[in-house]
């Protein structure tokens, strides 16, 4: 078996495609969406990384993609799971869990990747465990009109707030 | 009053702004589809999301607070009914 060794591989656009890159860590302390903006073209993989995030009310955290137009709203397939409660289908976004309750932190990741780069579709799959006994879990996909460039961190009612934690995304 | 941050992944700058009124018209939609779902659920599931946990029965017997645990249980049975 042979080893190849080089000092630098670029893709077509010149990046790295072995580079991670991690934004800085977002306080979600306030406010009732968190978009992570910018995301550049090329990208594959996107993980979203949740650390005691909580919110203010019982409407279920998820995740929603976008691209120039801005995040894309509908036509998403997917259901999240919370374990002790019940399944919940979800159109509007990438459903981390089912349910959830004010007094609750979520800590875990979702990974969202490429799955075909003709028509911009992403899957998702999350594991998430909460300060409240419970287990998150979630798989869904979507196809975006172009090319990524953003992702929101939100809830499925879209109203409640952020009270707690902090999120970042990993990208390459 | 603002809703969302923009964080601008290649540069870190924070942006904060409200939701414009396409994304509230959105917003209000998925509310609506939420509660369509979960209404279009049969008694049993919306219970279920509803009744005290495994956890909190057992508490309940071990502490001989039943009475309050049934009133919890008739509380969401009345809620959704059969």
């Amino acid at each position: 078996m042979s080893k190849l060794v080089v000092a630098e591989i670029e893709d077509a656009a010149g990046g790295n495609p072995f580079s991670i890159t991690i934004s800085a860590e977002q306080a979600t302390t306030s406010l009732a969406a968190r978009d992570f903006t910018s995301i550049p073209a090329g990208v594959k993989e996107i993980k979203i990384l949740l650390a005691g995030v909580s919110t203010s009310g019982t409407s279920p955290l998820m995740v929603q993609l976008g691209d120039a137009g801005g995040i894309e709203t509908t036509g998403y397939v997917g259901t999240g799971y919370t374990s002790n409660t019940t399944n919940l289908a979800v159109t509007t976004g990438m459903a981390v869990m089912a349910s959830t309750i004010a007094a609750q932190t979520d800590q875990g990741m979702m990974i969202i990747c490429l799955q075909d780069s003709s028509n911009n579709t992403w899957v998702s799959s999350n594991v998430t465990g909460s300060s409240n006994d419970d287990i998150g879990h979630g798989g869904s996909f979507k196809s975006l009109s172009g090319v990524l460039t953003q992702v929101r961190l939100t809830t499925v009612g879209g109203s409640d707030t952020f009270d707690a934690g902090a999120a970042s995304i990993q990208y390459q | 009053m603002a809703d969302v941050m923009e964080v601008n992944v290649m540069t870190g700058e924070e942006t904060t702004r409200s939701y414009t009124q396409q994304e509230k018209d959105n917003i209000a939609a998925a509310q609506a589809e939420t509660k369509k779902n979960f209404d279009a659920l049969d008694y049993k599931t919306k219970r279920k999301s509803e009744f005290p946990t495994i956890e909190e029965c057992v508490h309940a017997i071990l502490d001989d607070d039943l009475e309050a645990l049934q009133a919890k249980r008739t509380a969401v049975k009345e809620k959704y009914p059969k």
